[in-house]
């Protein structure tokens, strides 16, 4: 082949002074991102827990919808990974190498019973944005996906409602309402309210027009980040492996300081 | 020590293994890692582990061109705009092909060969293809499907009798069955898809890694971090990911 490999001479120019190219996003508005939420998916889980903890995205103006992923993969003729023969152990490898190297707290195999169903915790999710403000949801979605995927979590230490072996059943709405409960921002009466409109027709409806808009908005799987720059350009990323991309899309290469800047990030990729 | 080894699973059919293959085989970052080219069938792969490919999955049909595009840009990749006329073709001739001619030569003339396969089909601009007149249709194509092309490209970077040879063997059970074999062998190893890097570090550990977007896997489980040179290192490459 052509032999040229011009494609790391510009970085290699970008790097000497230890600044990376700084292609757009640090003027302007503040960079978005709109993530959909499923807490069924341990990518998801992963993702939301870099956007919430990395303070690389830290002055990112963050919004998460819930959705069901099984709808959406229906939707696109998509097939769940652990459906795919060879994919099915690749995916739990692949979960605790990025867990590993960027420390995200998670369990070992997957949670028992998996896949089970979400839907309560979904329409919970669903009912309570009707309910509270952004960072509230953004609790209340930490603590749901950490109940499935790392019931050890920090934020789940005074949490009820474990089962005999330390397991929260998130299928069961007591559960959820107990979760909820121990929420900063819900408490026992929001709880109680929300849990109580899970088999509403609203709900119901307004999660299955979440999921036909993250249809339409171009995803096919999760964690989906549909991202807006500092100039109002909007383009979707698609999966945790490819966070270096949203970085760069929004211009967070410099962001937050030493370590845990968005270079550090990417090159942890 | 040993050097590190990765074993790549061609099918020409894949323009994410276009890609990754365009950088182990220009990348400084792989000089040094013992490469091994094995031609499989992806399409007879998808249907073993019961994947989908991504063209026939909604949104992800316009989203892999997306990506093809951003990585190919990022990493200055040579590759067409769109896929091929046709596409997807049916690569069943050029992958008999490569497997009939693994019989015959070494891995470096091997990757001679899918060096022109490959560009034949995702970049028929490309410097390798430069020198070959015959073989392009009226619109500057290769039709890949067709063993009389597969003859001419492989004739422009192999000795003639051999090329000759090779594809008036593509319809020899000895070669089909290796094809299939080959296929067979990748979906043990633990491939649903294509780019599969099965890599073997200096500690003598192996590991399957996917996809182009995990080539900061692949560096890392093989200590690249320092190979090539400043600015073309694993470490500025992981970076870039």
């Amino acid at each position: 082949m052509s032999g040229q490999v011009s494609y790391l001479d510009d970085a290699a120019a970008n790097t000497q002074g230890g600044e990376w190219p700084d292609t757009h996003g640090q003027s302007g508005s503040q960079a978005k991102i709109t993530m959909h939420v499923d807490i069924i998916s341990p990518f998801g889980y992963l993702a939301f827990y870099m956007l919430n903890n990395s303070p690389t995205f830290a002055n990112v103006q963050r919004t998460y919808i819930p959705i069901l992923l099984g709808g959406l993969h229906k939707a696109c003729g998509n097939l769940a990974p652990i459906l795919v023969k060879n994919k099915k152990e690749w995916i739990n490898k692949e979960r605790e190498r990025w867990a590993e190297i960027f420390k995200i707290p998670i369990r070992g195999a997957p949670p028992p019973g998996f896949p089970i169903s979400t839907v309560n915790a979904q329409r919970a999710l669903t009912a309570l944005s009707t309910e509270v403000d952004t960072a509230v949801l953004e609790r209340a979605i930490g603590v749901f996906w950490a109940a499935l995927w790392c019931p050890d979590a920090e934020i789940l230490k005074d949490a009820k409602g474990r089962d005999g072996s330390g397991e929260f059943d998130v299928k069961s709405l007591e559960t959820l309402r107990g979760l909820l409960a121990g929420v900063e921002g819900v408490g026992e009466g929001l709880a109680g309210k929300i849990v109580g409109r899970v088999g509403e027709k609203d709900v119901k409806d307004m999660l299955m027009g979440n999921t036909t808009r993250a249809f339409e908005s171009g995803a096919f799987g999760m964690p989906w980040f549909e991202c807006t720059d500092g100039e109002g350009r909007t383009e979707g990323f698609w999966g945790f492996d490819h966070l270096g991309q949203v970085v760069r899309f929004l211009g967070l290469d410099g962001g937050a300081d030493g370590e845990r800047s968005g270079q550090m990030l990417k090159a942890m990729l | 020590m040993a050097p590190p080894k990765i074993t790549f699973y061609v099918d020409i059919i894949s323009p994410f293994g276009y890609i990754a293959y365009w950088m182990l085989r220009n990348s400084p970052v792989f000089a040094n890692v013992e490469k091994t080219y094995v031609p499989v069938l992806l399409g007879g792969l998808h249907k073993q582990c019961g994947n989908v490919a991504p063209i026939l999955i909604k949104n992800k049909d316009k989203w892999i061109n997306k990506e093809r595009d951003r990585w190919a840009q990022l990493y200055s990749i040579p590759i067409r705009q769109g896929t091929p006329p046709g596409f997807p073709t049916s690569t069943v001739s050029s992958g008999r092909a490569l497997t009939s001619l693994s019989l015959e030569v070494d891995q470096e003339q091997l990757a001679k060969a899918a060096d022109v396969f490959w560009a034949a089909m995702w970049c028929p601009q490309a410097e390798v293809l430069k020198g070959i007149k015959e073989g392009r249709n009226e619109h500057g194509e290769f039709d890949t499907k067709d063993p009389k092309t597969l003859e001419t490209l492989l004739s422009a970077v192999l000795d003639g009798e051999i090329a000759k040879k090779v594809m008036g063997s593509i319809g020899e059970k000895q070669v089909k069955d290796l094809l299939v074999a080959n296929t067979n062998g990748a979906f043990e190893k633990g491939a649903f898809g294509l780019p599969w890097f099965e890599c073997t570090n200096k500690k003598g550990e192996t590991e399957g890694f996917w996809g182009f977007d995990h080539l900061g896997h692949v560096v890392r489980f093989l200590e690249l971090e320092e190979e090539g040179d400043k600015g073309r290192s694993g470490q500025v490459m992981r970076a870039m990911l």
